[in-house]
């Protein structure tokens, strides 16, 4: 139990502390660089909600992985679009590099847990990772975006990270308690229309 | 003879022009823009408030509504979203772009909501 925690509490800091070191490094990163890291920091986070939807039975984390999966394949369209639309192709970079070293460790370790373990480490990491996203996007990325429609799209983007941050502290604080964060509403009386 | 005809015609074609512009145009259910006034109107009936959901936001953010007026939230922005009191009142189900949901506001008070996927989204409806 002691070792579960510390191995779950040891991915996010890890996490956190290599997109830092990621960000440090960076020499004021050129729009291409910057559409290539939007795009890995993206597929990131989809390629751990897909393990989480393949490891988890717990109805908020599959939930909450889910979200991630749409959400972030939403952003992954519209960034793809924006860049064909300003004629920017997704250029390497050392943080790109540092953030996919750091998501196959990941990876890797969230793979090695089972059950209680793997969601709460799987929530953990959200946590950390997306606060680290946040931090990135705000302190480098907008900063650095040369283009103007390319710093609006980054500056739009941010509430929904924000919106991925507070709904994976959620969840954590949920299986930490052991109590569901789902809501019990009633759909009685509404009418829903696709 | 013909002339003053045509002219009579033509002053009489005008002042029906200007008559049919200046009618006032019928009211419309309520829309996102004005719910509120549309609220506080004298119109008798129950009423169609709006909120669409766009960049991550519930538009309007807070308004009032009668008992018995009715709610549609529309779903505009790129992902999904929900909406659901604080207090478990009312929650839509997950709509996805393009979505719509509505719901009947059969209980009067103030009812704070979320969308439960982004947390940081909130909004307000007070039900008189």
């Amino acid at each position: 139990m002691m070792r579960n925690r510390f191995k779950s509490t040891a991915i996010a800091v890890a996490t956190a502390l290599i997109f830092s070191a990621a960000q440090l490094h960076a020499q004021a990163p050129s729009d291409p660089q910057i559409v290539g890291i939007v795009v890995t920091a993206n597929q990131i986070d989809i390629d751990a909600a897909k393990l989480a939807l393949k490891k988890s039975k717990n109805k908020e984390v599959r939930e909450l992985a889910q979200q991630m999966v749409d959400d972030h394949n939403s952003v992954l369209k519209s960034v793809g679009e924006l860049g064909k639309k300003l004629n920017v192709t997704p250029a390497a970079s050392d943080t790109q590099k540092s953030l996919k070293d750091q998501a196959t460790a990941t990876s890797k370790k969230l793979s090695a847990l089972k059950g209680a373990a793997f969601d709460k480490a799987y929530a953990e990491n959200e946590v950390a990772y997306h606060q680290q996203v946040i931090d990135a996007v705000s302190k480098v990325l907008i900063p650095n975006a040369k283009n103007a429609e390319l710093k609006s799209a980054l500056t739009g983007a941010a509430p929904l990270f924000q919106g991925h941050l507070e709904h994976a502290k959620q969840v954590q604080s949920g299986l930490e308690s052991g109590k569901s964060t789902t809501a019990k509403a009633s759909h009685k009386g509404m009418s829903h229309k696709h | 003879m013909r002339s003053l005809f045509s002219l009579t015609t033509l002053l009489s074609l005008m002042l029906l022009v200007a008559c049919s512009s200046s009618s006032p145009q019928p009211a419309k259910t309520d829309q996102p823009a004005a719910p509120s006034s549309a609220a506080s109107s004298p119109v008798s009936g129950p009423t169609t408030h709006v909120v669409t959901i766009k960049d991550m936001k519930f538009s309007p953010e807070s308004f009032t509504i009668h008992e018995g007026d009715t709610i549609e939230w529309k779903n505009a922005d790129d992902v999904a979203h929900n909406a659901v009191a604080n207090d478990k009142t009312f929650a839509t189900q997950k709509l996805k772009p393009g979505d719509s949901e509505k719901w009947v506001a059969n209980k009067k008070g103030s009812f704070p909501y979320v969308c439960t996927f982004h947390p940081n989204m909130k909004a307000t409806v007070d039900v008189q």
